[in-house]
């Protein structure tokens, strides 16, 4: 027993020491992505694809984590590599809202030099998507894994038989909510006109800037511009429609799991959820028999839907070899191939024209025709703010909206609390 | 003093001597461990509460006590420290005496001799040393509002669903009970020794002068179980000030900060607002919040040692 | 007189019965409790038996209907488990092992041993158990990093490889030890390293068994440092798996419990087999250090 014990001791010793055997001429570079699904593995191969392509990498393809996982382990490693310690990935999966703080700290590399030096034309992404990852006038990431949020999803099936109409303004929404919402004789609500994503604020940025509300008064974004009526008409409209049991506003932890399962059981007519779970409801939709409407949120005041995912950023700390590898490797993942896995295993959009237009995703959208509605719009998806207090902010907004919908708390203490709330956070940047 | 006692003298000093190089070498690995991966990061930790570092940046200030101010006299950093420290006073007192008390009542009621007991006994400790992931990932089922089956049981009494981890309410106290429910087997175990360890006798006499069992209780087996008590609060109480896996896991702070104990809002200062200066002011400061605590207990248990001397 | 005897006769029946009563209702209530205990871990168990469908049903089933093993599959075939258990057991093992080296020889020196500025050496190590590592995790991180030890089984194991708490336990059962042991064990011409070997681990041999399967427990459900210190396969353990395969199948389907119950319980078996087998040494030993 002591023996073994020693053995086993020393074998792993020897383990955590060997070093690793690589040749000398090849550059390693590493890709932490955040997808935890087991489609990953389709995209992987497509990696080794690009290794035998360029015979002069190899690309640790790494789950890093959740999002937020990663980043923060991507930190961790940044501010070691400063201090000439442990290594960084070359690549990153990277969120949206990350771009202005990651560009301004120096954690993320400009991509200028290396799509001037390849001759790139940058143009065929959609527009919107790539000044999501521009910062002070630098492209600092290429959109790859892009969704729209809030997407609309509605049971075309349901509103067929009830003879219920698309409602394309705020306004026609509630005559659709009144028709869609059924109801027990004891008046409680047994299946809701549509649920509602409150956990999030990526979700519901883009809703109230339907309704108006500007975020930021200005570009450096010190100034918010909450205190408004717009966002007291806001929280007032859907306070209404959730005392009336019109509507469902989902809050908190297990919330996003728990509207899935109500649409897919038809107790609710419609979700406002993120495209990315387009595969999701639409195979499961197929199962029951129903067929699974997609379209952008209605419009109020204006036409406007958030963006939503993330793209693929270049490490400033990596080596100048591993970066141009690392370039050539953003390219990869963003170009159709890579693309089209992603978006055919969830419902990401496409990022590029060149995707849009090219026959791999005409076949995709004859057998998925609803998404046409979303494609049409591509360039006019806006990204979410890039502020480091967002976040904090984001948290704000999204509890004190969650007691005014869900625990029907009075508007104007809250709303005037709230933005009390998000003063002190910007004031203490 | 005849020559051969000097000899032996010398010898038993030589032996004390290389005694003691011996007894500081057998110390000297934890030690340097400890200074290597403890007190050299609160040392590192105490340099960058005095920086304006960002985790980022590859230049930073020394900017003196600056962030130690903002927690102390800025409205918002002493309204979020005193918030999470409320919370987690509230999580640590609950806790620690939920599971003493229950601890002490399991124990009072698993104590009988029999096989069935004994597995019952094995079944009630079994939670302490389950992967919390796991049992988070059960606990997350039940406490769902919707598929729960605690809200699918309670509807069953026409009680209308609790949220019970995305309300500000019950947050907490979710937490709460998932924490008791894994240490209080760990509890009774421990008192159940200590009651094991009791001498039979002052019952016997007790019962000569006629004394019920709650007499029995509260006059013998709760005073000698005393020590046993402070050994179980003192340890448990250091260990629920530093939760954070809990949290992290069940609710993520949230909601409305209701769960947002001190290390965890010392993780997010650092990781989601890029504030490791402000980050690291806060972490000296539970430091040595703790270490005080520390000493005091330390006091307290000592003179216990003594008593039982 | 005639009457006081019946009477006693009559009280003495009563006692017995009231004596059968009291042990029912403590054999009701205790079966009550360890019901509510095990509850979580049983329906852990059994969701992982149940169909998604079962799963969701309004009126939830104590007992799977149909028995399906797919979920295991599913979680076998999507993840390397055995390659999660391997490290996983990796780093344990040598953890606890260093742990009892170091922990054994430094709960010697702080009990039995003699040096100058002892107990107060003492304190400064249990200082080390107010440290959460959340707190000093990027100092910590930033040294890992030096050591070029990111992604390596050395990251994992060293940090973890003393544990403060497991020499306070330690060192108060040493200190009990009567000196006459160690008196004999020295006239009977054993050197340091032998009286602790042949003298003070006997002798407090519950604790020390106790304390090791405690690190060893500790160790497989170790997360927040795995979790920042690995971001390879190769060298993920179980408990950080379990986080990805629950959000990876909560992605895939609706409320997909049973692949993540499924995981679940195969992170927990090994635990709880140890446990179950040892428990023996968990219950005795740590009412020794709690006592000492």
């Amino acid at each position: 027993m002591k023996k073994l014990l020693a053995l086993l001791l020393a074998l792993i010793l020897v383990s955590a020491l060997a070093p690793a055997a690589m040749a000398d001429d090849v550059v390693e570079i590493e890709f932490w992505c955040s997808w935890e699904d087991a489609w990953r593995s389709a995209l992987e191969e497509l990696v080794h694809q690009f290794e035998a392509d360029n015979p002069g990498v190899k690309v640790n393809f790494v789950y890093a984590g959740s999002y937020n996982e990663s980043n923060q382990k991507l930190l961790a490693a940044h501010a070691a590599a400063l201090q000439g310690a442990g290594t960084v990935p070359t690549v990153q999966q990277t969120v949206g809202t990350n771009i202005m703080t990651f560009a301004e700290n120096e954690v993320i590399y400009p991509l200028d030099e290396y799509i001037a030096a390849n001759g790139d034309d940058i143009s065929v992404f959609a527009e919107g998507m790539l000044a999501a990852y521009q910062y002070g006038g630098k492209q600092y990431g290429l959109p790859g894994c892009i969704s729209l949020v809030p997407t609309w999803f509605y049971n075309k099936t349901i509103m067929a038989e009830e003879g219920i109409e698309l409602p394309t303004t705020w306004e026609e929404f509630d005559a659709f909510l009144r028709k869609a919402t059924k109801k027990d004789e004891a008046g409680n609500t047994i299946r809701y006109g549509a649920e509602f994503s409150g956990w999030g604020i990526d979700y519901v940025n883009p809703m109230m800037r339907q309704f108006g509300v500007e975020f930021f008064l200005d570009d450096a974004m010190t100034e918010s511009g909450f205190d408004s009526e717009a966002t007291r008409a806001f929280a007032n409209q859907f306070q209404a429609w959730s005392k009336e049991g019109l509507i469902k506003w989902c809050y908190g932890s297990g919330a996003s799991g728990n509207m899935r399962q109500a649409f897919l059981d038809g107790n609710t007519v419609a979700v406002f959820h993120t495209c990315a779970l387009y595969d999701l409801y639409n195979s499961n939709f197929k199962e029951k028999g129903w067929e699974l409407g997609v379209n952008f949120p209605p419009a109020g005041v204006n036409s406007i839907a958030g963006l939503g995912g993330s793209g693929f950023t270049l490490m400033a700390q990596a080596s100048p070899e591993q970066r141009e590898y690392g370039y050539k490797l953003i390219r990869f993942l963003t170009d159709t191939a890579c693309n089209m896995i992603i978006i055919q295993n969830t419902g990401y959009l496409p990022v590029t024209t060149t995707c849009v237009n090219s026959p791999e995703c005409a076949v995709w959208l004859e057998g998925n025709p609803e998404l046409i509605h979303l494609y049409e719009h591509l360039d006019e998806l806006a990204a979410s703010p890039s502020s480091p207090a967002w976040s904090d902010i984001g948290t704000k907004i999204v509890d004190n909206l969650a007691r005014i919908i869900v625990d029907g708390e009075d508007v104007e203490a809250t709303v005037q609390f709230m933005c009390d709330e998000i003063a002190e956070i910007l004031e203490d940047m | 003093m005849s020559e051969q006692s000097l000899v032996k003298k010398r010898r038993r000093s030589v032996y004390r001597i290389r005694g003691k190089f011996f007894d500081f070498s057998c110390a000297l690995p934890a030690i340097i461990f400890f200074v290597i991966f403890t007190y050299y990061p609160i040392v590192e930790l105490f340099r960058y509460s005095m920086t304006d570092w960002n985790l980022m940046k590859s230049e930073y200030h020394y900017v003196s006590f600056k962030n130690y101010q903002w927690l102390f006299t800025s409205s918002v950093g002493w309204k979020r420290f005193s918030s999470s420290l409320r919370v987690t006073l509230i999580y640590t007192i609950a806790d620690v005496a939920a599971s003493c008390i229950f601890g002490m009542l399991l124990a009072l009621l698993f104590d009988r001799m029999s096989r069935a007991f004994k597995f019952m006994r094995t079944a009630v400790i079994l939670p302490k040393y389950v992967t919390m992931t796991a049992s988070v990932m059960v606990f997350e089922l039940l406490y769902n509002t919707e598929y729960g089956l605690i809200n699918r049981a309670l509807s069953a009494f026409k009680i209308t669903p609790i949220p019970w981890l995305t309300s500000p309410d019950t947050a907490l106290l979710s937490v709460i009970l998932f924490s008791v429910w894994r240490s209080v087997g760990y509890a009774m175990m421990i008192y159940l020794s200590a009651m094991k360890g009791l001498s039979p006798e002052y019952f016997e006499a007790a019962s000569l002068d006629g004394a019920n069992g709650i007499q029995k209780f509260r006059y013998i087996t709760l005073p000698l179980i005393a020590p046993t008590t402070v050994f179980l609060g003192v340890t448990s109480f250091l260990a629920a000030m530093k939760v954070y896996q809990t949290v992290e896991l069940l609710t993520g702070g949230g909601p409305y900060e209701s769960t947002s104990v001190i290390v965890y809002w010392i993780y997010a200062l650092a990781f989601r607002n890029y504030r490791v200066d402000r980050a690291s002011a806060v972490g000296v400061i539970f430091f040595l919040i703790l270490l005080i605590c520390t000493i005091l207990t330390m006091n307290v248990t000592d003179r216990r040692v003594n008593y039982d001397a | 007189m005639s009457n006081y005897n019946s009477d006693s006769s009559y009280a003495n029946h009563s006692i017995r019965t009231k004596k059968r009563i009291r042990a029912s209702l403590q054999y009701f209530f205790a079966a009550l409790i360890t019901i509510i205990m095990i509850f979580p871990l049983y329906w852990m168990v059994i969701s992982s038996f149940k169909t998604t469908e079962e799963i969701l049903r309004t009126v939830p089933t104590f007992w799977p209907t149909t028995f399906q093993l797919e979920s295991y599959s599913a979680v076998f075939t999507q993840f390397p488990m055995w390659r999660f258990i391997l490290n996983t057991l990796i780093c344990t093992v040598s953890c606890t092992l260093l742990q009892l080296v170091i922990g054994v020889l430094a709960a010697y020196a702080f009990s039995k041993g003699e040096f100058p500025g002892r107990d107060i050496v003492f304190v400064v190590i249990l200082g080390a158990l107010m440290v959460p590592i959340q707190v000093t995790f990027i100092p910590t991180y930033i040294l890992v990093a030096r050591l070029n030890w990111i992604n390596t089984f050395a990251g994992l194991i060293v940090p973890e490889a003393a544990s403060a708490y497991f020499i306070f336990m330690l060192r108060q059962n040493f200190k009990a030890v009567d000196e006459s042991y160690i008196d004999a064990g020295r006239v009977d011409g054993m050197g340091r390293l032998g009286i602790i070997r042949h003298v003070l681990v006997p002798m407090c041999k519950p604790t020390v068994i106790t304390v090791t399967i405690i690190a060893f427990i500790n160790g497989w459900n170790s997360y927040f440092w795995p979790k920042m210190v690995t971001t390879r396969n190769d060298y993920r353990t179980v408990s950080i798996a379990l986080k990805e395969i629950s959000s990876s199948f909560a992605g895939l389907e609706f409320m997909n419990f049973n692949k993540i119950m499924a995981a679940s319980v195969v992170t927990i078996i090994p635990v709880v087999i140890l446990f179950l087998l040892c428990q023996r040494y968990i219950l005795t030993g740590f009412s020794k250090a709690a006592m000492k």
